[in-house]
């Protein structure tokens, strides 16, 4: 084949393209991604019982605000990796993270020492990663279908903040079930949730994002 | 070098408008700049050049859309085009190791217009996509007719004509990138 045939082939009768929108792709991906994880939450695990009066608590929302404010953190960078040649911005993920940090520090050198070692183990520390990990599952694989109709460039990147971004999510439905309000907890369990839901994106992003 | 920046781009903001004509100066401007680019880089395998440069004109046309507006043209172009090539070395075993990281402006002052046929057989590719995909390829793309006119020639839609194309332009991408 001559390259002139292929450009003739490409040219021929082009009616012109509307410019991609990522993040009018990414959206309802994340959305029903969501909503998969919440199915998956009530499910697995069920409501947490105490979860109407835990919520009129000011320290029940550090979970989910958290979550909301990563989840705000990786959509521009998900957007601008899903692009060539725009490079994503990824100090802003440290924000909330470091926010959370701070406020887990301050619960742990403010409380008792004895009790230092629950508000970091709660109840259920085996089970909570592993719980956003699998949670994150779903809206992961939905992330990851609605990158492939665009076009990253660095792709074990894209699949690391969709990972990343699949994990917010499962953290987020994650507090409809899970009962511990310790913040040292979050810090601890709740980010390697996360860590780990990024970790699969990034071995998942050069499998199938590949064009 | 400034004013090929602005014709390349003016020349792609128009395809993107609908302008066909626009967009085939487009992609052989971009090949000429992209095979002198290429053969800076492939300097141990001067004969695979025609095959890399293929694969990241079709590339560029699947992810035109990818193109944000307002945005340079250069660096989108080149960004896909290392890509390509990076993808190229790895499936044939080599390390890209030595890939230069380069300023894109100085790149567009060389063109190189001398062609080499590749081994690659058009007709041979399409005839291994579905008949949905194929047929909307071959009788707008290669038959010139307009998508209305495909549509009652298939029977089908002008939307499925015109997905038929766009998907099969993809899996094109996905055979050639399977071919060693």
């Amino acid at each position: 084949m001559k390259t002139d045939e292929l450009i003739t082939l490409l040219a021929a009768r082009e009616g012109g393209v509307a410019p991609a929108r990522p993040l009018a792709r990414v959206a309802p991906a994340l959305a029903a991604g969501f909503v998969l994880a919440l199915l998956g939450v009530l499910a697995l695990f069920g409501v947490n019982p105490e979860l109407a009066s835990d919520a009129s608590l000011g320290h029940f929302w550090a979970r989910p605000l958290f979550a909301l404010a990563l989840l705000a953190a990786v959509l521009p960078a998900l957007a601008a990796c899903s692009r060539p040649a725009t490079s994503a911005r990824l100090w802003p993920l440290a924000l909330p993270l470091l926010a959370l940090w701070l406020g887990a520090a301050l619960q742990l050198v403010s409380a008792p020492a004895g009790e230092r070692g629950a508000l970091l183990l709660g109840n259920s520390w085996q089970s909570c990663a592993a719980s956003i990990l699998l949670l994150s599952l779903p809206p992961l694989a939905l992330l990851l279908a609605a990158l492939r109709a665009l076009a990253p460039t660095r792709l074990a990147l894209a699949g690391a903040l969709a990972g990343l971004a699949s994990g917010c999510l499962a953290a987020l439905a994650y507090t409809v079930h899970c009962p511990e309000l310790a913040l040292p907890f979050a810090a601890l369990w709740y980010v390697l949730g996360i860590v780990l839901s990024t970790l699969a994106g990034a071995w998942f992003g050069p499998r199938v994002l590949a064009w | 070098m400034h004013d090929r920046e602005q014709e390349l781009a003016a020349l792609f903001a128009a395809a993107v408008a609908g302008d066909a004509a626009a967009y085939r100066r487009f992609l052989q401007l971009a090949a000429q700049l992209l095979r002198a680019w290429l053969r800076r880089r492939m300097t141990q395998r001067p004969d695979e050049v025609e095959d890399v440069l293929q694969e990241i004109l079709l590339a560029l046309h699947n992810q035109r859309a990818s193109h944000q507006p307002g945005q340079p043209l250069g660096p989108w172009m080149f960004a896909i085009a290392r890509y390509k090539l990076v993808d190229y070395w790895r499936r044939h075993g080599r390390r890209a190791a030595h890939l230069p990281l380069d300023d894109e402006h100085c790149e567009l002052a060389a063109v190189e217009t001398e062609q080499a046929n590749t081994a690659r057989d058009l007709a041979k590719l399409l005839a291994a996509l579905p008949a949905k995909q194929r047929e909307p390829i071959r009788l707008v793309k290669l038959a010139g007719l307009s998508v209305s006119e495909a549509a009652a020639e298939t029977g089908l839609t002008e939307s499925a004509v015109k997905v038929g194309i766009h998907r099969g332009l993809k899996a094109l991408a996905a055979l050639i990138r399977k071919e060693k």
